[in-house]
């Protein structure tokens, strides 16, 4: 487990920015693992065409949801908002990647956002997204865009609210699927990093008797090699429940595959919702 | 008859040593150190006995009676018999907390209250975090958010789902929500302008006013938010107080129980109940803020965080836990702070801040119950202290605040501690002139200090004191650690106590001094091959020492006289001229000097002139002295004819002033003599002062003036001829010297006791005064009549003179 096989070396982050809370912890997080894995970082500003396109028409209104009261809608000044938006983001992007010392690009593109992020997280090796945009009316669920591309992407997706915090327990998800492979390699890549931080395992299984099985089988493949595994049994793999190992164990990233039951649309949306944790998706 | 030398036993009085039954003082023990002072014991007990207020006690007396000791051992009695007085804490007031309350608690409830409060805190915070942290919380309060945020949500995605029926499109825009028309087909394409326009009329009138009615709604929707978000935090603070409340209720609960039986703790045990509930959110935060790693300062945090050990914590400034009985407190530094107590701050952040954990407690509170010792003087030079004092005393409470603050100065906002009930008695100890000056100068001292215990600086001899003296050293011995006393040194002591007193028939009560004399022994004793008890001899030569390292002036006195730069004659006999009698007091070092006094007379008008008066360097007491001897002159010599004579009267030799009528005996005596011109003898020294009808009455110091002659005779040689006048009434203050009851022993020295100045001129002229006839005559060869005949010669040549003179003039 020390070094990442070739299949999860990640050269290319590429982190989705409209310049609201979420977004930034997206990319501050983008940076500290762009810095790790010294990985060049791409930010990527989209403005929704279809928004564009509302605002050409001669009789629709916006409704501002701070004054209650809707005013006129016009292609120009919506322009004017989405550069205004797009500057904001690409100076936090650029200030944040001269600080993580990290070769970056940022790119602002016109269409329809969903499309545009899958398109880009295609050329890339590793997707970082806030949870929510600055639209979405609730900021502790997963927001509508977040949602339709975790379910498109073919990349590890980090979905996070606030940062990356590798001075603590790195912890991995694992059902012994080819994903949870992975993202155990991949999370124990990043723990190693931090020679401190503990890496814990979260062994999951229909029953008891094949969990331990699982732990097992992990202790003699990685038992030898940094870092440390600590093991956490886990037999009820609920999102409520892998939230409150999270907290317990004040974990500072929580790798899984994407196909866990937990890391699924509703059940990662439980999971945000209830731990600050960032959670990496792997495939 | 000349008056006859008193023998050598008159001049000390022995302590004899067969009265005791000890060898030591070893092992001899008895109540206090302090003796001789029934008046005060008396009055010391009157005032602890009193219990109404206003009955503090004034110690009067000199320094170094031991003033203190006595009133300590006897309030320390008393205070034994006393219930042990209440723990007083200082907690936070939650509703202001500038003003923190008083909480009493009984003796020894306050140090155990103090930390079942901190333990509680600690249990209190744990429980806290672990309610917060549990599963069931994070539940519920996921629960409570859902169920707010679902209605809006609910609506906007039924508003969505509505609108795109109609083929409508709810978009974010960078500022708020739209809504636009949508393509045919799946993708929900919105419509450019020109599809737009391709619409038919009616279609376009259609849309819009879908629009318009899905923009109301929207707005309606939109209004309701900040009323949600609003109800939203108010269910979670509902939820929050209910969790800690049930976390908190049960530690609170076993606290209360054992404190059931105390009203105040149960009622501040209340408030802290509400006020950790109604804080909880505060230390939400706070965990928060530590939780995302910012990690303020933690010391800081505990400082000043809402949910702080600081803010909980019992400040215990009266502990009696390990007391029995009242307090007896000496307050060694009785300034203000000590006394009333202060507010310390502490500075953070370059300003100085503060809490009830900062309240200090003085004097007044560690004695509140008890007993207080202060020292008048001390209090009395401390700024504000005296004011501070009687403040207490008199509002019978102790309120804790600055000078500044009782004088209205300064009103910056700070702790204005709830003020503690006082109920103590206070004991002054002073110098009477103070006792006196409070009194005449202070209205309310005669209100505060009802009881004065006066201290006397002598007890008297007789009656088996020589014996309770002599207990009272073997304790000072025993106190201090030193040797033992044999029982001659005891003797010694006693009798230098007598010479302390200035009288044989009495005994110093001067405590210091005789402490003072036996540690100085106890020294000498060592020196003395390790002695294991004090001696006599070690006494004699502590007194020796203590002479030897005072008497460096009095040695320089002594050699100018005897080499005559001072002129004393000590024998042979000169008219108009005799030794007088001189004490200098150097600290507490006394010694006596011989002066000389001369007489002149000449023709005059009857006049006394007192030269040092004249100009100025004689006391009124001294000028009294004079006047009246110039009495006694007129009404014995010059009742039928005037006194024709004017006589000048001067110390000879003395640049300094002159107080007191010690000298106006040898005044007299040298003004006769020259009157009479007739000789005195030199090696007589007089003391004593004379009433107009030629008494002698006694002076002060006659042991140091009998001394201060004698060894000047005795450097110059003992002639057997030399010897002191003095008046027989301080015949019983004699405690002279060995060296000069010895001298008399032998005949070479003696001491006259004279009643009258009859027989002084007698000792002096050795010629009879002669006793006055009826016919107002005096018999031929006495001073008397040749006095008589002097003056009358006198008056005649002034007559003659006047005569002469009136009739020069009636030649003119």
């Amino acid at each position: 487990m020390t070094e990442p096989a070739h299949d999860l070396l990640i050269r290319r982050i590429l982190v989705a920015l409209d310049a609201s809370a979420h977004s930034r912890a997206a990319l501050e997080a983008a940076a500290v693992l762009a810095a790790r894995l010294d990985a060049e970082l791409t930010g990527l500003f989209v403005t929704d065409r279809a928004v564009l396109r509302a605002a050409a028409l001669p009789f629709t209104r916006v409704i501002d949801p701070l004054a209650c009261a809707p005013r006129p809608f016009e292609s120009a000044g919506v322009r004017r908002e989405f550069r205004v938006l797009a500057e904001r983001a690409r100076r936090m992007f650029e200030a944040v990647a001269a600080r993580a010392e990290t070769s970056a690009t940022f790119r602002i593109v016109e269409g329809e956002v969903t499309a545009e992020l899958l398109a880009a997280a295609a050329e890339a090796d590793l997707l970082a997204l806030g949870q929510s945009g600055h639209t979405e009316a609730s900021r502790r669920k997963l927001g509508a865009t977040a949602r339709a591309v975790i379910a498109r992407v073919d990349v590890p997706v980090l979905v996070l609210r606030r940062g990356v915090r590798l001075d603590r327990p790195v912890l991995a998800l694992y059902d012994a699927s080819p994903a949870a492979e992975r993202a155990l390699r991949m999370a124990a890549f990043l723990a190693r990093q931090d020679a401190d931080s503990p890496l814990v395992v979260l062994v999951t299984g229909p029953d008891a008797a094949t969990i331990f099985a699982r732990q097992r089988a992990l202790i003699e493949r990685y038992g030898e090699e940094p870092p440390e595994l600590h093991f956490r049994p886990l037999s009820d793999p609920s999102p409520a429940r892998v939230a409150h190992v999270a907290r317990e164990e004040r974990a500072g990233l929580l790798a899984g595959p994407a196909g866990a039951e937990a890391l699924r649309a509703d059940g990662l949306s439980t999971l945000l919702a209830s731990t600050e944790c960032p959670i990496l998706l792997v495939r | 008859m000349p008056v006859p030398p008193l023998p050598p036993e008159a001049l000390y009085r022995r302590c004899d040593p067969a009265q005791f039954d000890f060898e030591t003082t070893e092992g001899l023990d008895g109540e206090p150190v302090v003796i001789g002072q029934p008046r005060a014991v008396e009055a010391v007990h009157f005032g602890i006995g009193m219990r109404h207020a206003g009955y503090n006690i004034f110690a009067v007396g000199p320094a170094g009676l031991g003033r203190r000791a006595l009133v300590r051992h006897f309030l320390t009695r008393e205070a034994e018999r006393r219930p042990t007085p209440q723990d007083w804490c200082y907690v936070n007031n939650f509703d202001e907390a500038r003003r923190p309350r008083a909480l009493p608690l009984p003796a020894g409830r306050g140090s155990a209250f103090r930390d079942d409060m901190a333990r509680l805190i600690d249990e209190a915070r744990a429980a806290l975090e672990a309610a917060f942290e549990s599963e069931d919380y994070q539940m519920r309060r996921q629960a409570t958010e859902e169920e707010a945020r679902e209605e809006e949500e609910k609506a906007l995605k039924d508003l969505q789902a509505r609108a795109r029926q109609k083929r409508i499109a709810l978009l974010r825009a960078p500022a708020g929500f739209a809504f636009a028309p949508m393509k045919e087909g799946n993708d929900g394409e919105v419509l450019s302008p020109q599809e737009f326009q391709e619409l038919p009329e009616e279609e376009r009138t259609r849309i819009q006013e879908i629009i318009e009615q899905f923009q109301e709604e929207l707005i309606r929707i939109l209004r309701r938010a900040p009323r949600r978000m609003r109800e939203l935090r108010e269910r979670l603070r509902a939820l929050n107080r209910e969790v800690a409340r049930y976390a908190v209720s049960d530690l609170i609960e076993t606290l209360r129980a054992r404190y059931a039986d105390l009203e105040a703790v149960r009622a501040y045990l209340d408030a802290v109940e509400k006020d950790l509930i109604d804080h909880v959110d505060a230390f939400l935060q706070a965990r928060q803020t530590s939780d995302e790693g910012a990690q303020p300062d933690d010391s800081a945090a505990e400082e000043a965080g809402p949910l702080s050990m600081r803010r909980y914590r019992v400040n215990v400034i009266v502990d009696h836990g390990s007391s029995e009985g009242a307090p007896v407190i000496y307050e060694d530094n009785p300034h203000y702070k000590n006394l009333v107590g202060h507010i310390e701050h502490l500075a953070r952040m370059g300003t100085l801040v503060t809490d009830f954990n900062l309240i200090e407690a003085g004097a007044l509170h560690r004695a509140n119950g008890g007993y207080l010792i202060v020292e008048a003087r001390k209090v009395l030079s401390q700024p504000f202290a005296w004011e501070g004092l009687k403040r207490a005393l008199f509002a019978r409470k102790i309120r804790i605040e600055t000078p500044g603050e009782a004088s209205g100065l300064i009103s910056t906002v700070t702790l204005e501690p709830e003020p503690i009930p006082l109920e103590v008695k206070v004991v002054l100890v002073g110098e009477p002139e103070l006792y006196y000056l409070l009194q005449a100068y202070d209205p309310d001292f005669p209100e505060l200090f009802k009881v004065m215990a006066d201290f006397e600086t002598e007890m008297d001899r007789t009656g088996g004191r020589e014996r309770r003296y002599a207990e009272m050293l073997a304790r000072l011995a025993h106190r201090e650690g030193l040797r033992p006393l044999a029982r001659d040194a005891v003797c010694r002591v006693i009798e230098r106590g007598a010479r302390l007193a200035g009288d044989a028939e009495k005994l110093t009560t001067h405590l210091r001094s005789l402490t003072d004399l036996l540690r100085e022994a106890d020294y000498w004793a060592g020196q003395d091959d390790g002695s294991a008890v004090i001696r006599a001899s070690h006494i004699q030569r502590a007194l020796d020492a203590q002479e030897r390292r005072a008497d460096r002036l009095r040695t320089r006195m002594q050699e100018q006289i005897l080499r005559d730069t001072i002129y004393v004659s000590t024998d042979g006999a000169v008219t108009g001229q005799v030794n007088g009698l001189s004490v200098l007091q150097l600290g507490s070092f006394a010694f006596g000097k011989p002066s000389r006094i001369t007489a002149r007379v000449r023709l005059g008008s009857g006049e006394v002139v007192d030269i040092e008066r004249e100009v100025d360097l004689s006391g009124p007491i001294h000028s009294k002295g004079v006047l009246i001897l110039a009495g006694f002159l007129g009404g014995r010599y010059a009742r039928s004819r005037p006194l024709s004579l004017t006589a000048s009267l001067v110390f000879e030799q003395s640049y300094g002033g002159i107080e007191g009528d010690s000298a106006s005996c040898a005044e007299l005596y040298a003004l006769l003599s020259a009157v009479a011109e007739l000789p005195l003898r030199q090696g007589l020294a007089v003391t004593g002062s004379v009433n107009q009808r030629g008494e002698v009455q006694p002076i002060g110091g006659v042991n140091e003036k009998i001394e201060g002659f004698f060894d000047v005779c005795r450097a110059r040689g003992l002639t057997g001829e030399q010897g002191v006048l003095i008046p027989a009434s301080n015949v019983k203050h004699l405690m002279l010297a060995p060296r000069v009851v010895e001298a008399v022993r032998d005949g070479r020295f003696h001491v006259y006791p004279v009643h009258t100045v009859d027989e002084g001129i007698e000792l002096l002229t050795g010629m009879p005064a002669g006793e006055r006839r009826p016919d107002g005559t005096y018999p031929e060869g006495t001073v008397n009549r040749r006095v008589i005949d002097r003056l009358a010669e006198m008056a005649e040549r002034r007559q003659a003179f006047l005569r002469a003179d009136a009739s020069t003039e009636d030649e003119l």
